[in-house]
Order: structure tokens, then sequence, then C-alpha cells
């Protein structure tokens, strides 16, 4: 049941997902989730946040793509940036890049490993931070031109 | 809910100070949220010595309300911050402070006017003509929680530097854009994270310049979750209009009104454009309604003329039963040729004859009450569906299809709005998205072109809810066998 409009106005009915949000899933939920939220709000996986390497790519692509060490990588970070670091995930993170690295996908990798570390020891660098964001767009780019080719 | 205002915390005992804080602001959220009626909801002669010659405050008014002939004063008892919408004979508000902190210092620089914080009382002086006063969700609402957030894991010195606040709050909005800006323009996995890394420094960099140290994880984290509830804040203008029942509109008659305006739908209005019998004025008021639908689409038009051009109109409807509608927006701004917007996508309703009825405000003229009925639409499909399948509907929105229950990926075709499928069994993964919850089943559809190929979640089918008929209790048919 959607909300009437009489002014062009539009308004938001309450979803499952913004109840969750809040943290409180109850039985408010229950009458909303018809509403579209089931099929709105998905955290990607790794896998199919990277996407399916193309036919031809090298074969480190598909297990760059299933590599736990890096599944866990946004919680990684955000631990190692705000608090709660487990260095040995860091680490593991640091020497699953820098495998990859050897393995194809070169400079790139090395980069976002190097600059990952130092953002783990250094979080309020903001001379790390922005050397991260910046490597990590770019690995980006070298994932989409190795493994993604057809 | 009060607050402790005296305590400076101090850096040892921030991380117990910051849980403390989640615990306090969820149950601040669902207090809001919940609709828990207050204990002296519609009129509160605490409020003032009410004059009920002219007009009774009605008993389920969302929140504590006195008038006393010239005055109305309302209350806001809820957590969140309010806002009275005004039309009509009235005149300037006057505000008077509660004692929540955090509603006063949001207050020094709110912007919206009719803005009610949290334990505020607002007086509005009401003249001798007609007068309309809505409760409604103020955008404030975001301003508010961090505000309030602040409170505990900052020196109360500097919450209460009004300018620093502020700035503090400022910079925190702007950083969650710039992260949503950031995270809606990269290519990919690495590119997110840089987002990340950005979004963690400058928000630890704005806390530190209003005096949080960089190393005080904890105080950092609490702010990051809580910006995530903030932006469910955004959306409590329109949720708190649903959530909080009660009536939300008070319409004060004009002192020497003698035709009160009509509140209840009449016996045999017609859905022909009808004149109002309004007392003195020139154009006559003319409402009717065109088109057709169904429950399962449609959308019908209102004509209109005669409305007072650039005044506000009001509209209510009723559902088949007699009861009133709420889920509409009442008030709107009558177009520049005296007529008025009015629309009803029928889709998700309940078939049936329902009634409508519009007010200008400008003038109190009301419209007679005006028919139109939703039809039945189209059933459920006749043919034989495969056999050991069940027939299912889904909402009022479709539903996304995926391969992979687990993550949901692999995705499929989208089932449209109200279509009928056929559904081969539920499923429930040992673990799912979220909103698959409650209870988080997934149908295999059967139906082509999923051929049993794709799922989707099982709370977004009508399951055998009707629409329209809430409570709705289905989140999945107990019918479709398990997997």
């Amino acid at each position: 049941m959607g909300w009437r409009t009489f002014s062009g106005l539009t308004r938001v009915p309450l979803t499952c997902s913004v109840v969750l949000m809040a943290g409180l899933a109850t039985t408010g939920c229950t009458s909303h989730a018809r509403d579209g939220a089931g099929s709105a709000d998905v955290v990607p996986s790794m896998t199919a946040a990277i996407g399916q390497p193309g036919a031809g790519a090298p074969s480190f692509c598909q297990s760059l793509a299933a590599d736990s060490r890096l599944q866990d990588l946004p919680q990684v970070l955000r631990a190692a940036m705000v608090g709660g670091s487990d260095q040995s995930q860091v680490a593991a993170a640091v020497a699953a890049l820098r495998q990859y690295a050897a393995d194809g996908l070169g400079q790139p990798a090395l980069n976002v490993a190097a600059d990952l570390a130092a953002v783990a020891k250094d979080p309020a660098s903001e001379t790390a931070v922005n050397s991260f964001a910046t490597a990590a767009r770019r690995l980006d780019q070298a994932m989409e031109a190795k493994c993604h080719t057809s | 809910m009060p607050h402790q205002l005296a305590t400076r915390i101090l850096p040892p005992r921030r991380r117990a100070v910051a849980v403390a804080l989640s615990i306090v602001l969820l149950a601040a959220i669902l207090a809001a949220v919940s609709g828990a009626p207050s204990a002296i909801a519609g009129e509160n002669t605490g409020l003032c010595t009410p004059d009920h010659s002219r007009f009774v405050i009605p008993g389920d008014f969302v929140l504590p309300a006195c008038f006393d002939g010239s005055h109305l004063i309302i209350h806001n008892d809820t957590d969140f911050p309010l806002n009275i919408a005004m039309s009509g004979d009235v005149g300037a508000p006057s505000l008077q402070a509660g004692g929540d902190l955090a509603a006063s210092i949001v207050e020094q620089y709110s912007v919206n006017d009719g803005d009610l914080m949290p334990d505020y009382r607002m007086s509005v002086p009401i003249g001798s003509g007609a007068a309309t006063v809505t409760v409604q969700g103020s955008t404030s609402g975001r301003t508010y929680l961090l505000v309030r957030a602040l409170l505990g894991v900052l020196p109360l010195d500097v919450v209460q530097a009004f300018s620093t606040a502020q700035a503090l709050v400022g910079e925190l909005n702007n950083d969650w854009q710039k992260y949503q800006n950031c995270r809606n323009s990269p290519p990919g996995f690495f590119g997110s994270l840089g987002c990340d890394a950005i979004y963690y420094r400058d928000v630890a960099f704005a806390l530190g310049r209003a005096g949080v140290q960089f190393g005080a994880s904890a105080v950092v984290g609490a702010i990051l979750n809580l910006l995530q509830t903030a932006q469910w804040a955004d959306a409590m203008p329109g949720e708190f209009e649903g959530l909080r029942s009660g009536d939300r509109t008070l319409d004060i008659p004009a002192a020497t009104d003698t035709a009160p305006v009509a509140t209840q739908p009449a016996a045999n209005p017609s859905a022909q454009p009808t004149q109002a019998a309004g007392p003195g004025t020139g154009t006559p008021l003319t409402f009717g309604i065109t088109g057709s639908c169904t429950i399962n689409g449609g959308t019908l038009t209102g004509t209109s003329s005669g409305f007072t051009p650039g005044g506000t109109y009001y509209v209510r409807a009723w559902y088949p039963d007699g009861s009133e509608y709420t889920n509409i927006t009442h008030s709107a701004t009558v177009r520049a040729d005296g007529t008025v917007v009015w629309t009803w996508p029928c889709a998700g309703d309940p078939q049936g004859t329902y009634t409508t009825q519009v007010t200008d405000e400008a003038t109190g003229r009301t419209t007679p009450v005006v028919q139109f009925t939703i039809g039945a639409g189209t059933p459920a499909p006749t043919t034989a569906p495969p056999a050991g399948t069940v027939t299912e509907q889904e909402g009022s929105h479709g539903a996304n299809t995926f391969q992979d229950v687990a993550n949901a990926s692999g995705e499929g075709p989208k089932i449209p709005a109200m279509a009928y499928v056929q559904v081969t069994c539920k499923v429930l993964p040992p673990s799912t998205i979220a909103s698959a919850y409650p209870d988080g089943y997934w149908y295999l559809i059967a139906s082509p072109p999923w051929d049993n190929q794709y799922y989707a979640v099982a709370n977004t089918f009508w399951n055998g809810d009707v629409p329209g008929q809430l409570p709705y209790t289905h989140n999945e048919d107990s019918n479709v066998p398990d997997c």
C-alpha cells in the first residue's frame, strides 16, 4: 500500500530496511516487507562486487575474487582505522595483495598493499589515506583490464 | 527523556560511555517510532484552562494540547523534533523550552518555521476565523540525534558552545555526503575501500577538532554508527505520521461559523462534480472524480473549480467500511486557476466504494462527500498451474530475483508488482540478506522466465494477506512446501 499524493510530493513508506537500520528488527517490520525492501538492500560479496572474470582471464583472477583474506577487507580496514584492529588480518591482506602482484596484477596491487599497511599503522595520516584511496582505484582499473577480458 | 547534563566525560571512561550512549539513543529512537501513546494525549488541562464553547481538542489528537479560546497550546512529549504546520487565522507562535538540553541546542540554530523540539511547548494565537493546525515530522531530526549523541561523548562546555557544536554537526553531515558521493562513483571493490578510509579519517578529524582524541576509537566508532542511524532520521518526517497513531490535524472553526465542516461521509454521495453548500462565496466550489481503476492499478483524477487560488486545500478520504484513510498528503496549495490536484493510484488498495471530501481552507467551504470505486481487478490465473506449485501474488513494489539466496547474487528478471506467479517451494538459508527478515524465507519461482532457477524473498509477497487490511501477518505462506 503506497502513499497517496495530492501535491506532487511523495512520502517514503516505512520499510523493513529502515527498521533494521535503526536496530529495531521487531514485529513492526512485518507489515511493510511487501513494500519492496526485500529486493533492495543487498550487501554484495566481493565476488559480486568484482564480477566474474572474463573468458581467457588469468587464473589468479578467479582465486582473487574468492580469497577470504581480501573478502573481509572492509571490516579489517575499519578495525584498523577506528579501533579493535587485528594486525594479523591486515598482514594477511597485505600478503595476499603482494601475492597477486607477483601473479600478474603488478604494481597497482603492490601499491595498495603498501598503503594499506601504512594506513593501518597511522590512520591519522592524511597522506597515507589519500594515497591508499588513489591506489585502490587504480587497482580496480588494473583488475578490470586484466580480469574482465572476453 | 531527561538527560544527564552535569557529567564531563573523562577519556578512560569513553568506551563505556559510548556503549551506554548507544543504548540510550536506541531507547530514544524506539520510543519515538513505536508510537507509544502519551500518558495525556488529546486535551491536557495542565496546559491551559480550556474553553469548549468554540472547539474541543479530540481525544485522539496525537499530542497533548489545550485550547483556551484564543490560544492553542501543544506539547511535544515525544523524543523527536516535530513540526507544527498552521494555516488560516493564526498568529505568530511562541515557544517555551523544556528540560531537554539537546533540544535547546538544536533550537538555537533550527531554521524550520514551526519546529517543535522534544519537551517544548508551542502557543499559537487563534483569531476569530477558521484555523487548521497539523502535527508533522521535522527535518531537524537528524541534527537532533547527532547533538544528543555528542552530549555523551564531548565535553559539555564544547557542546554548549553552540558555534562549535553547530560546526561539528555540519562537518559530520558534510563528511557523510562526501562519502555517499564517493561510494556512488567508484568502479569497484577496492575503490570503495578508498572511500571508506577517507570517511573514517574525516570523521575522526572532525571529532578531533571538537576535542576528541583520535585514539578514542570507541567514540569514533560510536559516531560512525550514529551517522548511519541518523540517515534513518532523515526519513522521519514521513515515518512519524505513519507510526504514531491518532489524529494529527486540528480544524478549529471560525468563532462565528454557524455551518460546521462535515466530518463524516454522506449516505449517498455522487461522483459527479458537486457544488459546495458553503456560506457567502462568489465562485461555486465544484469537485468530481474521473477515471477508473482496480486493485491492480489505474489512477483516478479529481476535477475541480472555485477554490481560492494560492490558498490551501485539505483532503480527507474514507475506506469502504467508513474508517478514515490516513496514508494521504492532506494539504496542498490551490492552483492559480482555482483547481486542486487530486490523484489516487489504486494499486494495493482493497476493492470497494470510497469517499472523499475537499476543504477550501481560505473560505472554510467544504465540498460534499464524493464517491469513487476501486474495482476487483484481474483475478488469479485460471489456467491450471504446474503440478505441485502454489500460486502467490507479489506485493505492490515487485521483487528482484536471485540464484543465490545466501548473498542475493546471480540476479534474474524482476517479478512485477502485483503479479501472480507459481511457487515451487520455500527455503530458509542459514544466513541471508537482512531484508529477508522477518523469517528469512525465499521462494523458488516456477513460472517462466524464472523456471525454478531463481528465488525471491518470501515476505515481499502477499502470502494470503489482503492489500490494505492491516495488520499484515504472513511473511510466508505455510501452504508452500519446504524445498
